[in-house]
């Protein structure tokens, strides 16, 4: 009976559950997904905290520029617009866009890298210096370029983020398959009568993942600076929406005398990508069983 | 007349670097009977793993070539087959166990997952309860607890580790079995047991074998068949009777005797074979072993010999007519 119950004990830990299991043991990241979570959270149930257009669009002049007090707990703009209500749906904006481009690019990314790492020869050659013509170009001013082709706004952000993405990531995902793939177990693998395409989603792409997730997870800290600095420039999301980006860009002139309409944005930016490299840290340890403790 | 489950006929193969061309396997003939254990003995670089990697057809991609020559396996023509064709052979008809354990699983999969990935590939008709059972079943079969399954290779020692590799090659009962020195990386208790294993389960699953190795003890406790390879040549082959009783030898295959410690003679010194193995990229003219041979004659610097033929026994050398 005993024997039984711990034999069904050892079964029970999946691989998810054992990721988790040794990603809970690093306290600084569970801080980090705590805080993330709590971003999506808020982000998610922004309706019910405040009223969109009410709070955080319509003017209010009567209210304009409100030091922090209990009715609106960071105060109000230079349009007395409610700051909290302002930066809750602009988490709406951060948060979707940065997950949605790092997905976009995580996937293209990791298709282009992997076939080019895998099989090598010219077809690495013929990607890879596709995406040095990419990388050529600095990220930032391929989104610029991309938006300003395209015209501004959310979808565009997107496109233009992920594109200016996918090269680095591609690279990153080459240089870990290559490091995997001349391994004996992939060669005992193919003498097993393994797939190219089963060898590379089970035993290489998972061996490769860690440098991988990481880069993903700084990526998505990275994107959601630049969604705040397109916003900034005006490329990206186009006033009256909230976006902690544009948000700071809107306080530019009133930034001397009212200090906190910039550091409440900025200190938003600063957690949301603080939280990010924290998951990313801890996702990294958690992915590699080979880890003590 | 036994069944012949692999036939090498003239197989040459090479690789191609930039820089030269080296002559791994310089027409190999073999033919291997169903049941049957052959032991393929000679020095590093002799071309045992070459052969091994060709009749899986697994040589480095864009360098390791197969010139010339056919390989048939279970009447399958290799030299001839697909990729698609290979795929459906690699683990199923013929499996291999790799020289080192502590590389050859992945690091990051439970070894159960690695043994059932076999099942999952060539008997896609099993069921994951089936599929469960069969890999319980294969880890008792190497003497594993198959408790142990939900681990990860890391947690396995060496030894265990190639019982692990020798699950996963079993798990599809395959008619041939490569085994690329599959002891050398073990210590000699476990050796022991392995051999003893893989003698076992060739015997209950009727499977073939080649067995790679220098190690001629191995061989004498486990194989049939005996052929000594150099410079990718077999030089000298017969049963194991032929190669450990009988008289006549190819003078390399009596160096490599002379190079065993004997624990019934009292010599003062081995007689290692003087020299090294030739140059792949630059081989000698005439019979390849000339430089080094102690009974060198004329005619080895100039004629390649033929293979001569006693009954079971042959042997590649001018000494013999």
């Amino acid at each position: 009976m005993g024997e039984n119950k711990s034999k069904a004990k050892i079964k029970k830990r999946s691989q998810l559950s054992s990721i988790l299991f040794r990603f809970s043991k690093n306290r600084l990241a569970v801080l980090g997904a705590i805080v993330f979570l709590l971003l999506i959270i808020i982000s998610l149930s922004a309706d019910l905290i405040a009223n969109y257009e009410e709070d955080a669009i319509t003017q209010n002049m009567k209210n304009r520029l409100m030091m922090p007090h209990k009715d609106h707990i960071f105060g109000t703009d230079q349009f007395g617009r409610d700051i909290f209500a302002r930066i809750i749906f602009g988490a709406r904006v951060s948060l979707s866009v940065g997950l949605a481009t790092v997905l976009t690019s995580l996937i293209f990314g990791t298709l282009i890298g992997s076939i080019a790492g895998y099989y090598g020869g010219k077809i690495d050659d013929i990607l890879m210096r596709i995406m040095d013509i990419f990388l050529a170009i600095p990220s930032m001013l391929l989104a610029i370029s991309i938006v300003a082709a395209l015209g501004s706004g959310m979808h565009n952000l997107l496109i233009a983020l992920s594109i200016s993405q996918i090269p680095r990531l591609a690279r990153v995902v080459r240089s870990s398959i290559i490091s995997v793939k001349d391994q004996e177990f992939i060669e005992a693998a193919k003498a097993c009568g393994t797939k190219s395409s089963r060898i590379i989603i089970k035993h290489i792409i998972p061996n490769a993942i860690g440098p991988i997730i990481v880069q993903a997870t700084l990526n998505m800290a990275s994107t959601i600076l630049n969604i705040a600095a397109l916003s900034f420039i005006g490329l990206g999301v186009q006033p009256p929406t909230p976006e902690w980006g544009s948000m700071l860009s809107d306080v530019k002139t009133q930034m001397r005398y009212y200090p906190y309409l910039a550091v409440i944005p900025g200190v938003a930016i600063m957690i949301a990508v603080l939280a990010l490299n924290l998951i990313g840290d801890g996702l990294r340890d958690a992915l590699d069983p080979k880890l003590k403790n | 007349m036994p069944e012949k489950l692999l036939e090498i006929k003239d197989l040459k193969v090479v690789y191609k670097t930039d820089e030269n061309i080296v002559h791994a396997v310089n027409g190999l003939n073999l033919t291997l009977n169903a049941g049957e254990a052959l032991g393929l003995v000679g020095e590093t670089g002799a071309g045992k793993t070459t052969t091994a990697l060709s009749i899986l057809k697994l040589l480095p991609e864009k360098i390791g070539l197969i010139e010339d020559g056919s390989i048939k396996l279970d009447n399958i023509d290799i030299t001839n087959a697909t990729d698609a064709d290979m795929r459906l052979l690699r683990g199923n008809t013929v499996s291999m166990i790799f020289q080192d354990p502590m590389t050859s699983l992945n690091p990051i999969m439970r070894v159960g997952e690695q043994i059932e990935e076999v099942l999952l590939i060539h008997h896609s008709d099993m069921d994951k309860k089936s599929r469960d059972e069969r890999v319980d079943q294969i880890l008792q079969l190497v003497g594993l607890p198959p408790e142990r399954k939900y681990e990860y290779p890391h947690q396995f020692s060496g030894g265990m580790k190639q019982r692990v590799v020798i699950a996963i090659a079993l798990a599809c009962e395959p008619k041939l079995l490569l085994a690329d020195e599959p002891t050398t990386a073990l210590d000699v208790t476990i050796q022991a047991q392995v051999l003893a294993l893989i003698r076992q389960l060739k015997e209950k699953l009727n499977t073939s074998m080649i067995l790679i190795t220098h190690d001629l003890g191995v061989v004498a406790q486990t194989c049939d068949k005996v052929a000594v390879m150099y410079a990718g040549e077999i030089i000298e082959r017969g049963t194991a009777k032929d190669i450990f009783e009988s008289e006549n030898h190819h003078p390399y295959t009596t160096g490599l005797f002379g190079s065993i410690p004997d624990l019934t003679k009292s010599s003062k010194r081995l007689n290692p074979i003087k020299g090294l193995m030739p140059d792949p990229t630059n081989l000698p003219l005439g019979c390849k072993f000339h430089p080094r041979c102690s009974k060198c004659m004329d005619i080895c610097k100039t004629k390649e010999p033929g293979e001569v033929e006693y009954g079971t026994h042959m042997i590649k050398c001018h000494l013999y007519k």
